[in-house]
């Protein structure tokens, strides 16, 4: 994902490999995928 | 528009192994208070996300995919996802876009294509799509605001963002 030239630089971020593996990778559980759908699934009316 | 393929033979490994898609001027290293080296980057999610798929396993085996986007030039953009067929759900694990074309939209074209892989499964309608977005990457909620995603709840250091299709 990109930035564009108007977005402005963020404050210098350490990389942090583990945190991504796991929180931004990592398949979410069946419980947590469910969980999910359900609150999209509440919020835009279909339940 | 870009052309789309499945990453499934050695030439797709090489172009995903020296995929570029953040600047590798605004990477380094500093060492913190303990003496240790660590890395620092201005956009970390862009560092990250290069890495990953940098280092992808071609072919993916589904439910997992790898797509590739190429124009003229070469790869210009790519999407991980996977799919739980019978959960109508899809996770976007990555969605990256070369350096050389930031800003020209792909990430949308991208992240269209979920809809697209859930179709080879007759999965249409009444499905759901996950994405984690970075709190500061600016560039990604907005393709997602504009992927008809929203953002649903903090996650650890990452935001969950979400999109449920009736």
């Amino acid at each position: 994902m990109k930035r564009t030239q108007q977005q402005e630089q963020p404050e210098r971020r350490i990389v942090d490999r583990q945190s991504y593996a796991l929180h931004a990778v990592a398949l979410p559980s069946r419980e947590e995928r469910a969980r999910i759908r359900a609150i999209l699934r509440a919020r835009a009316g279909l339940v | 528009m870009l052309d789309w393929c499945n990453a499934t033979t050695p030439a797709h490994r090489a172009h995903l192994s020296v995929f570029r898609c953040t600047d590798p001027e605004s990477s380094r290293l500093i060492e913190d208070e303990y003496g240790e080296e660590r890395e620092e980057h201005d956009y970390p999610w862009e560092f990250l996300v290069q890495d990953r798929i940098n280092h992808l396993h071609v072919p993916a085996h589904p439910p997992n995919f790898v797509l590739m986007g190429y124009d003229s030039i070469g790869l210009a953009a790519v999407i991980e996802l996977t799919v739980k067929e019978f959960e109508r759900y899809c996770f976007i694990r990555a969605v990256a876009v070369a350096h050389r074309v930031s800003g020209q939209g792909f990430a949308g074209e991208a992240i269209a294509l979920a809809d697209h892989v859930l179709e080879k499964y007759h999965v249409t309608r009444d499905f759901t799509v996950e994405a984690r977005i970075d709190p500061l990457n600016d560039a990604a909620k907005r393709a997602f605001t504009k992927a008809g995603f929203e953002y649903v709840e903090d996650f650890f250091e990452y935001e969950r963002w979400g999109r449920v299709v009736p």
